[in-house]
This record gives structure tokens, C-alpha cells and sequence, in this order.
């Protein structure tokens, strides 16, 4: 990664990290809001857990790292949830009516829209801006393009796997931007945290 | 050639020995029948019932049953024995069957639907069979050769030679396990062998997989779901919906449950779980299309537009919904209801089919039309109306309407009131309305059908509005309030349907004078009524198109004598008024009415010659206020007062309050109640009378009541009431109840004897006041009273040894010369002691009053006056008295106050009930007479006399 640059940067740069931390936090809490319409949607119970190859990829986000290679990452990751959640849109059939729905694809559009934003915080963030390629999922992995077969069930599966990519990794953000701001706190603390989830380890 | 061994082998090479039908093949078919107990025609095999716990899924087994008794052995031998002579004998009229079985089998599936299709090619020995020839179709698990379904299946001669198609649903997901299909032919009871199983081949998987994938079900069906699971892998649990549901183990590693469809499925579908939620398949519910009642026409004359109701929903969306084709081409992917199609109109009747496809099944409806009979024309565009000559223009977006008869609605809508006109020709495109109301506004519509083959009528068109022309304005409603010397002219404002376009003005008219008004005054007042002319008024409305017809009314010259009111209840928010007729009523009655104490505005309505009734009805109308309703007779002068009547249009309970509510004792048991009425503005219905309601208040139980009619004042002595404390009240009592409770008062009665000792203690006192002033006047002018009344005396001279006291005596007694019997006087002197005792025989003079008014005392001289030790004078009788004499030595004494003090010792004597014999020259009866005085204080005199009057015996002399 090219960026070298030191994170104590300049007054302005650190309310930008305080406010894509911010961002984050209330992006996370959106994402869990949206896994648990879906999850009331679809039936599915709260400790369905997904297994197997992830869906987002990216080198795992170490201590050790440059602040600015982290947020690259980060940037990366975030960047191939907003690609993985408008296949999901794309591909998930709109049935039904009434309230609970309406709910939910207000939810949905919400946690797109915020998504933007905070891809394009932490864009500002980056050292180098834009100019630098984010990293791309594996093109082996044939998971992100969804179920070849058609089958509702699969198709049900994988947007739910997207959704709880989406959830892990604004969580993500939000630490670590908290931790990239040098008082380690949003201005406004929400007090909400991210579900226990130790069964991942990311790549 | 013949072998007695039971088995396929021989059984096949026993058919490739002899081409035609021989003893051993039906001895081998007997004898496999016998031993192996197989049915030849088996049922389809039904998975056991999902509700029973895990268990090896098995089909029914066929037990073989041994039958094999020699006798039916024998028998069969010797009956193929006999049957092969014959042939034999017969040989060129048998068929000559030989049956080598179908041709070519093969076996396809798909999966989707869960079906199995078998294809093949006719047995080349069904040529020389006659009849029809059997072909026996087997499905077998693969894995332990058991047999799920078998059929017979006909094939008729005629159809010999060619390729024949059969297929068959599975229950059980065709993923679950291998399948296998067997066929052979049949001809009467000869069978060809059974054809090379052809397998489908189940699904084998590293991890639990769920079948069938995505599937599509009707509502109340059953669907069989299987798992299959990896190498190794147990069968943890299997979910339908989130519920725990019981499994059958079929077979390896591949588990089902049957499932009841219940209900269906929601938009998302239902989810199927095997051991994990990550592993599953999810499930749609619904129903297949219920379209029904199909009708084609044709709006353009282009085209045909078939509707149909959609019936009952499938629940099934997207992919799944129902699709929908006419006479076999696709409606737009969005139809529902409707499907439009570009057609000729011409080709008469014809028949119309829609199709209905869903997954769960198809449906077709049919209607049979000639769509020129079947026309629904579209709706007027461009619909004109003008108000000027009221004619209603439109325009046909199709020109295949200008040639067409057709019959036209034209609806009128003014102010909510509809009203519809038919007309008709070819191509109609314009209407001539008539009878439309001046300075209206109207909005018309137009619809159109066919005349001739009327089918429907087609749309409307959207509204046009008009105004039509103004026309003079109709006559006014006029009447009259008359106000002391003032009559004002009333009439009624015109309503929109009367006044023909907006009224500009009114023209009033009387005598040789005009006046102009305008809207919205509705009134005239006229002060001066002492000309002739101006008792004649005439009143005109003008709008833009001219003049009313004049309303005129005669004012009387005198005013109307007044009518007793009679009273009317009014009912339903008005009054049902009838009066007795007027032989001057020539041109009918007019009934107006105001309430009674307020000022208002008169109301009026005009009732008919010859009709002495009328519902009085108005919006001004409010309950509990009183109205006054004249009737007043209409004639070719001025209109008569006939009759008045005053009432409620509803009576309610008094608001006002009865005033002024006192009560008054008089006397020992009277009580005067007064009070003051409801004021007759505040009424609020007739009072028929008052309650008065008091109880004692130390015993609020007894509430006792008394009822004043309204024809005695307002006031009531109630009597009989005893002694107490009182609570009154009065209520005023109308048809609807009692009301306009007054205050209550309180009345604390007094017994009559506190009031006659009030009377003596007042009678004294003033007694009391009159006695002090009187002495005090007489002491003011003693001197003149006392000469008037008592003239000075002379004092009388005393000689000094008369005036001498006795020894031991502070009373003398005067001694009378000669003892007569006469009167005597008792001198009591004041002594030093206080105490004196007067002794007749103690002095020898006597005081003698001449002008004594003392009535004579008989008694006896020398009687001892003794003195008591208390001090009181003792007679001794008889009476020791003395008699006045004219004959006193001595100086006669003439000071009266001295016979007084005497006479007022009598008087007491009197008074404590002694009486002298006066008459009786004796003594009296020896009787003893105490005689006693409490000593009292005489002021006129300055002392105090206590006399003691002893009558003692002689016995104690």
C-alpha cells in the first residue's frame, strides 16, 4: 500500500474520522436492524449462522498494520458489501405487500444509501484519495454472483450471508476508524455494539 | 425343452423354444404364480405414513403364499397337456402368439415434477394378436428391487406398431433414491419377459441436501420431502416451517417426511430444514387458477377484449403466478383480468378460449360470440353542451361508429338531482335538450350503445357543464307584520329555481309611491297607513331578463281585534294546525307564526281555499320556546284575523327558576308559602300547576308534597303542619315533568304559648311605662292633686295627756263613754319597739271616725287587744271592737287617714275570710279565728303593719 503517512494528522482530518467512525456505528446498527427484518422475513432463526467461503475478501486487518493500509482494507471490504448488496436487491424477488414489507425495503434503501457515504468517507480518509485500486474479491469465488440454480432457498441463503457480511463489517469500520481517532470515541457515543461473532476469522 | 425349474431363465428360454403359445409357458407362468406369490398387476405403492417414527421404508411386501398342493399341480399339467393337443389339432386357427416383449424401452424423468417417462416401441409379435395387447409397466426401488407402482397399460391392435408413451408422478422425490422401470407384454395369459431395468439414478451428496428444490404444491395436498444426507452423516432432524416433523428412513442415507399443506404459503416461501437451517429447500403453497365467467367483445370494432373474473387467489407470485392465453396466443405478461387481442370483427360466431396456467395446473373457459353483436362502444370525446339553445354536441374517436344505429343516454345532473333522456339514430352525435330550468347549471354526460343488437352500454363520457338563459322571475310571497302603526311588508326571497337568474332589485309599490330594495333586504317598512291608496302594497323582483308578476296585499285599514289563544302541542318538530273555516275565506288562509315573547321576524305559509289544515313546519322552529300561530283569512280585501293559537312545537322542562320562594308561620300550625311564578318568556312549556315538596328536616324521609294549581295565586297556607323544622321547595308542573325548582327555604315554627307570654310580657311593660308616667306626672303636680282630691285639713289639736303613752302599752285604746255596741278604731302607734298593742279598756277616750265609711262592728266592750310575744296584735273575741259614737267625750277626731289605716286592717281581715255578724246583736259563734298578717310594708305610710287576729276562746279569758 502506498499510503506512509502518519494518522496524526491535521484537526480536520480527525473530525473526518470521527465522523466516518459515527457513520459506522450508525451504519452498523442499520445493518443489524436489516438482518433481523430479513431473518423475521424469511423465517429464519436468530442463531442461524453461515458457513463456508466468504464472501467479502481482503487480507485480515492486523494491529500492526499502517493506519492507512487498514483503512484501505477496510475500504476494500466495505466497497465489495455495496457491490454484494446491490446483487442481493437485484436478485431478490419483491413479494408480498403490506407494512413488514414497506419496513424492510425502506431498510434496505437505507442501509444502501449509508453505505455510499461511508465508502466515500473513508475514500477521504485513504492517503492517495480514489487513485488507488481497492482490493477485488477472488475471481475464483463464485459465491457473489448468487445461486446458478435458481433455488429460493440458496438465493434466501446467500442474501443473508450478505447481510451478515454487511453487519461484520460496518461493525469493523466502526472500531477501527474509533480507533484511528485520537480520543478512540465517536462525539457521539452510541453505546451499541456488534453480536458476539467469534466464529469468523478473516482472510 | 420342458423344465420343471421355476425361474426367469427357464421361463425365457421355454418362450424362445416355441414360438407359439405352449403348455410350458403356461405350466411355468402357474407354477411362478404358485411359488413366488408375485402379483402380475400391482397397485401404485404408497409411502407409509410420515407420522410414525423413523423406520426402514418399505413397500408392502408380497408374500408368497404356497400353494402348491400336488392336486393343483396335477391339474394344471394335465390341463396344458389337453390344451397342447388341441392346438395341435388346431394349429392354423391359432393365433400363433409368440410375444417378445416391448421394443426399445426407455426411460426419462423430470425431476421437477417428480414424473417418469417410458418410452417403447410395440412388441413385433402383436401383429398376429387380434385383440388388445397388455403392456405391464413395474417401477422398482433400485436399491432393493421393491416395487412402488405398477400398471397395465392397453394398447389396442390398431395402434400395433408404434411407439407408445406412458408416465407416472412420484410421490417420492426422484433425487431421493434410484429408481428402476421394467415393462413386459401381455396377450390374454401369455407374457412376454420383462424388459432390461432402466434406471433413474438418485442424488448422492458430500453434505445434507433437501428435495425436491423449489417446489410448487396445492393447498390442502400432501408433498413427501426427502433428505439426503452425506457419507457418514446421521439424520439430526427434518423442519417444515420451523417444526420439528417426523421421518421414514427409505433407504441408505435418504430420509422423507410427508408434510399436509395446510394453508398457503406467504408471498416468501416455506422453508424445509435438514439438520442445519443451512441446509434445506423452501416450498410455495397456493392454488391453481379459478378464473371463470370468460365474455368477449369488441369496443373498436378491431379488436376483441375478453374479461373474465379472476376467482379465488393462487397465492403464487413472479415466476409462479398464472399466465394466461386467448385462443393460444399470450396475453401481456401483466394481464389479470382482461386480454386484448387485434381480431376481424366480421368472421360471425366463433369461439373464444382463454387459458389459465399456473404451476399447480391449467384451466380453460370459452365463450362462444359474434363480436358485431358483442359491440360496447367506447365513450363521446369532446362532449359540447351550450346553454343557449341547450343542445349537447359530441365526437366518435373510431369512424366504424359513424354508420352505426345506435342509442344515446344523456344524463343531466343539477345540483344532485339526475335526470336521464334517451335518443337514437346513426352516428348520433348531437342532442336538442328540452325543458331545462332558466339560469341553471347543468352537467351532462353521454353514453351509447348499439339499437339494434344491443349488447351493453359503453362508457361515459366525462362531464360537460352549461348554464342555460334567465327568465323573468316568479311572483313573490307576500304578507304582512303590522307593529302598532307600522306594518312592514314581508316576502319571501326567491330560491335559484324560482328566481330565474340573480334578482337585481324589488319595486314596492303603495298608493302613488315606489320604492326600490334590493337584495338581500326582504322587507318594507310602512309608517304611514292614513291615505287610502296606501293600504294597497304591490311587490315585484327583477333579474336581468324583466319583471315578476306583481304580488299585492291590502294592508286593513284597522288593526285585528284580538283572539284568545287556544293551545296547541306541537309534534314532530312542527304543528298539525287545523282551524274552523271562514265563510270569508274566498282565496284560502294564510298561517304565520313568531314566538310569543321575543321579537322575530314573522314566518308565514299560504294554505289553499277550502282546506282548514296545515303542517307548520320550520327550520326556525326550536323546542321549549313558545310560539304564536295566527290565522288569518284570505279575502278580496285585506286578509282577516280568524283564529290564535299559542304552543310549543316540543315542550321541555322549565329552565327558569320559581322565584322568590318565602314561608311564614301563622298561627300555631299554618304555614304561608308564597312564591313567584316562572317569568312567561322563561317558560319553557305550559305550567299546569305547582308542587310544593317540605319534610321535616329532623326527618328527611317524611317528604310530603301539596299541589297549587295554576289557577290559584302564588301563594298557599298550608295547615296542620306541627310544631318543627321545615325544608320547602316548589316546582313547576308541565306535561313533560316537574321542573324550575326554586331555592329551598327553611322555616323554624314556634310553639303559640312563647307568643302569649310575649303578649303579657308586652302588656306589662307597657302597663309598667303607663303607671310610671302617670306618677310621675302626679308626683310633678302632688300639689295639685292633692288639693283637688284632697283638700288641706286642718290639724287636729291634741291634748297631752291624750297623747300620753300608756305604762307598758305603745297603744292605747279609746275608750268610748257609753259601751255601745258601736264601732270602734284601733289606733296602732308606732312605738320605739316597733311593736304596739291597742287595749279598748286601756284609755278612757276614744277615737271615734263620724265619717267612717266602716261598716259598724257589733261586739263587746272590754275585750282584751293582747300583744303577743311575737309581736302581733291577738283579738280576743268576741269582738273587741268598738262602735263610732257621736257621743266621744272628748275632741272628735276627723283626720280620715286614720279610718283608713283601720279600714285597711278590715280589709285585710276581710280579706283572710273573717266576716263579723254584723247583723247579730249576740256574739258569734264561739269560734276561734286565728287571724294572721305577714307584717308588709306600707310606703304611703312609712311602716310596716303585721296583724295578727286571734279568735280565742272565752275559755281563755
Amino acid at each position: 500500500m502506498a499510503g506512509t503517512r502518519t494518522r496524526r494528522g491535521t484537526g480536520s482530518e480527525q473530525s473526518r474520522t470521527a465522523r466516518a467512525a459515527a457513520l459506522a456505528e450508525q451504519l452498523h446498527h442499520e445493518c443489524t436492524l436489516l438482518l433481523d427484518l430479513y431473518r423475521k422475513k424469511e423465517t429464519f432463526a436468530k442463531e442461524l449462522t453461515v458457513s463456508g467461503d466468504h464472501l467479502v475478501t481482503v487480507p485480515p486487518l492486523s494491529s500492526q498494520l499502517l493506519p492507512n493500509d487498514m483503512l484501505w482494507r477496510l475500504y476494500s471490504a466495505l466497497q465489495q458489501c455495496r457491490n454484494l448488496l446491490e446483487r442481493a436487491i437485484g436478485r431478490e424477488e419483491v413479494v408480498g405487500n403490506g407494512e413488514d414489507r414497506a419496513q424492510y425495503e425502506n431498510q434496505k434503501k437505507t442501509v444502501r444509501d449509508r453505505l455510499g457515504h461511508l465508502l466515500e468517507s473513508t475514500r477521504l480518509l485513504l492517503a492517495d484519495g480514489a487513485g488507488t485500486a481497492a482490493f477485488t474479491p477472488e475471481p475464483k469465488n463464485t459465491e457473489i454472483d448468487g445461486p446458478v440454480n435458481g433455488s429460493p432457498f440458496a438465493l434466501k441463503l446467500w442474501i443473508y450471508r450478505i447481510f451478515n457480511e454487511l453487519e461484520h463489517w460496518t461493525l469493523t469500520a466502526s472500531n477501527t476508524l474509533k480507533a484511528l481517532h485520537p480520543d478512540g470515541a465517536t462525539p457521539k457515543e452510541r453505546g451499541t455494539s456488534g453480536r458476539a461473532r467469534g466464529r469468523r476469522t478473516r482472510r | 425343452m420342458f423344465s420343471i425349474n421355476i425361474g426367469d431363465e427357464n421361463f425365457t428360454r421355454c418362450q424362445q423354444s416355441k414360438p407359439t403359445l405352449s403348455v410350458c409357458h403356461i405350466v411355468a407362468h402357474a407354477l411362478v404364480l404358485l411359488l413366488n406369490n408375485r402379483p402380475v398387476y400391482g397397485q401404485t405403492q404408497q409411502l407409509s405414513r410420515p407420522e410414525t417414527t423413523e423406520t426402514d421404508y418399505k413397500p408392502t411386501p408380497n408374500h408368497g403364499i404356497f400353494y402348491g398342493s400336488n392336486i393343483m399341480l396335477v391339474f394344471l399339467l394335465w390341463a396344458s397337456l389337453f390344451l397342447s393337443s388341441l392346438q395341435e389339432q388346431n394349429g392354423q386357427d391359432a393365433p400363433g402368439v409368440l410375444l417378445s416383449g416391448p421394443q426399445n424401452v426407455s426411460v426419462d424423468n423430470d425431476l421437477k415434477d417428480q414424473r417418469i417417462y417410458v418410452t417403447w416401441e410395440d412388441d413385433p409379435s402383436s401383429s398376429r394378436v387380434p385383440d388388445k395387447l397388455i403392456y405391464d409397466v413395474e417401477v422398482l426401488l433400485t436399491d432393493n428391487m421393491t416395487e412402488v407402482h405398477s400398471e397395465a397399460v392397453d394398447v389396442r391392435s390398431d395402434q400395433a406398431s408404434r411407439k407408445y408413451h406412458w408416465s407416472w408422478t412420484s410421490a417420492l422425490p426422484l433425487e431421493c433414491t434410484s429408481h428402476s422401470v421394467r415393462l413386459r407384454s401381455r396377450y390374454q395369459n401369455y407374457t412376454s419377459q420383462w424388459s432390461p431395468l432402466q434406471t433413474i439414478t438418485g442424488r448422492a451428496s458430500s453434505h445434507p441436501q433437501v428435495f425436491p428444490n423449489s417446489s410448487v404444491v396445492q393447498v390442502d395436498s400432501n408433498i413427501t420431502f426427502c433428505c439426503i444426507l452425506g457419507p457418514g452423516q446421521r439424520l439430526e432432524y427434518m423442519k417444515y416451517n420451523n417444526i420439528l416433523m417426523n421421518t421414514t428412513h427409505i433407504i441408505d442415507q435418504s430420509y422423507a417426511m410427508v408434510v399436509h399443506m395446510q394453508s398457503p404459503s406467504p408471498p416468501s416461501c416455506i422453508n424445509v430444514f435438514c439438520n442445519s437451517p443451512l441446509y434445506g429447500t423452501c416450498v410455495y403453497v397456493g392454488y391453481p387458477p379459478g378464473d371463470r365467467n370468460l365474455v368477449c367483445e369488441t369496443r373498436d370494432l378491431e379488436s376483441v377484449r375478453c374479461h373474465w373474473d379472476t376467482g379465488r387467489a393462487t397465492n403464487l407470485t413472479n415466476q409462479r403466478k398464472t399466465h394466461y392465453h386467448l385462443n393460444g396466443r399470450a396475453c401481456p405478461n401483466r394481464t389479470v383480468s382482461n386480454c386484448y387481442q387485434t381480431v376481424r370483427v366480421d368472421q360471425g360466431e366463433r369461439n373464444w378460449t382463454l387459458t389459465a396456467r399456473n404451476p399447480l395446473g391449467t384451466l380453460e373457459l370459452r365463450d362462444t360470440a359474434d363480436l358485431k353483436k358483442r359491440v360496447r362502444l367506447l365513450a363521446p370525446t369532446e362532449v359540447v353542451a351550450s346553454g343557449v339553445n341547450a343542445s349537447v354536441q359530441w365526437q366518435w374517436e373510431r369512424q366504424q361508429y359513424h354508420i352505426l344505429l345506435m342509442v344515446c343516454q344523456v344524463q343531466l345532473n343539477h345540483s344532485g338531482h339526475i335526470d336521464m333522456r334517451n335518443y337514437s339514430g346513426i352516428g348520433l352525435r348531437s342532442v336538442v335538450l328540452h325543458g331545462l330550468a332558466p339560469a341553471q347549471t347543468y352537467t351532462v354526460q353521454v353514453c351509447c350503445g348499439l339499437k339494434q343488437h344491443f349488447w351493453k352500454w359503453g362508457d361515459w363520457s366525462k362531464g360537460s357543464t352549461f348554464k342555460t338563459k334567465e327568465d323573468i322571475p316568479e311572483a313573490l310571497d307576500v304578507w304582512m307584520q303590522v307593529k302598532a302603526n307600522q306594518t312592514i311588508i314581508l316576502w319571501k326571497p326567491l330560491t335559484v329555481n324560482q328566481s330565474h337568474g340573480q334578482i337585481k332589485d324589488y319595486e314596492v309599490t303603495w298608493g302613488r309611491q315606489k320604492t326600490i330594495i334590493h337584495p338581500p333586504q326582504n322587507e318594507f317598512l310602512i309608517s304611514n297607513r292614513s291615505t287610502d291608496e296606501g293600504h294597497r302594497v304591490t311587490v315585484t323582483a327583477n333579474n336581468s331578463a324583466g319583471s315578476s308578476t306583481p304580488s299585492i296585499i291590502i294592508i286593513p285599514r284597522l288593526p285585528h281585534r284580538s283572539k284568545t289563544s287556544m293551545k296547541i302541542v306541537g309534534s314532530d318538530g312542527g304543528f298539525d294546525l287545523s282551524w274552523s273555516a271562514s265563510p270569508n275565506a274566498s282565496c284560502g288562509y294564510v298561517v304565520d307564526w313568531c314566538p310569543t315573547h321575543t321579537k322575530c321576524r314573522l314566518e308565514w305559509v299560504k294554505v289553499p281555499a277550502g282546506i282548514t289544515r296545515a303542517r307548520i313546519q320550520s327550520a326556525s322552529f326550536e323546542e321549549g320556546v313558545r310560539y304564536t300561530l295566527s290565522i288569518y283569512a284570505c279575502t278580496p280585501w285585506a286578509p282577516e284575523l280568524w283564529e290564535r293559537r299559542e304552543g310549543y312545537v316540543k315542550e321541555c322542562l322549565p329552565k327558569g327558576q320559581i322565584q322568590r320562594l318565602a314561608a311564614e308561620q301563622h298561627g300555631p300550625d299554618t304555614v304561608l308559602i308564597s312564591w313567584t311564578g316562572i317569568p312567561p318568556e322563561n317558560q319553557t312549556a305550559f305550567i299546569h300547576g305547582y308542587i310544593i315538596y317540605y319534610f321535616d328536616t329532623s326527618h328527611p324521609s317524611s317528604l310530603r308534597m301539596f299541589n297549587v294549581t295554576t289557577d290559584e295565586p302564588w301563594a298557599k297556607n298550608l295547615t296542620g303542619i306541627p310544631v318543627s323544622s321545615y325544608r320547602f321547595t316548589v316546582k313547576a308542573l308541565t306535561s313533560v315533568g316537574e321542573g324550575g325548582d326554586s331555592s329551598p327555604v327553611f322555616l323554624q315554627m314556634n310553639p303559640q304559648t312563647d307568643q302569649l307570654i310575649t303578649v303579657i310580657i308586652i302588656s306589662l311593660g307597657s302597663a309598667a311605662c303607663l303607671l310610671t308616667l302617670v306618677t310621675i306626672l302626679c308626683y310633678r303636680n302632688w300639689k295639685c292633686v292633692k288639693e283637688n282630691l284632697y283638700p288641706k285639713i286642718p290639724k287636729p289639736v291634741w291634748k297631752e295627756e291624750w297623747l300620753t303613752p300608756l305604762e307598758g302599752h305603745g297603744c292605747q285604746i279609746l275608750y268610748v263613754d257609753s259601751c255601745q255596741p258601736s264601732e270602734i278604731d284601733i289606733v296602732c302607734n308606732r312605738v320605739q319597739s316597733g311593736e304596739a298593742v291597742l287595749d279598748n279598756n286601756a284609755g278612757k277616750s276614744a277615737l271615734t271616725n263620724t265619717n267612717s265609711d266602716v261598716p259598724a262592728l257589733h261586739g263587746h266592750y272590754n275585750q282584751v287587744l293582747s300583744k303577743t310575744t311575737s309581736g302581733h296584735f291577738t283579738f280576743s273575741s268576741p269582738h273587741a271592737m268598738c262602735s263610732p259614737s257621736s257621743q266621744l267625750s272628748g275632741t272628735v277626731i276627723q283626720n280620715p287617714s286614720y279610718n283608713l289605716e283601720v279600714q285597711a286592717c278590715l280589709d285585710m281581715g276581710q280579706s283572710v275570710g273573717y266576716e263579723p255578724d254584723i247583723n247579730s246583736s249576740s256574739c258569734p259563734n264561739p269560734e276561734l279565728y286565728n287571724m294572721s298578717y305577714v307584717p308588709f310594708e306600707m310606703d304611703s305610710w312609712g311602716y310596716k303593719l303585721q296583724c295578727h287576729l286571734e279568735a280565742s276562746s272565752p275559755l281563755q279569758e
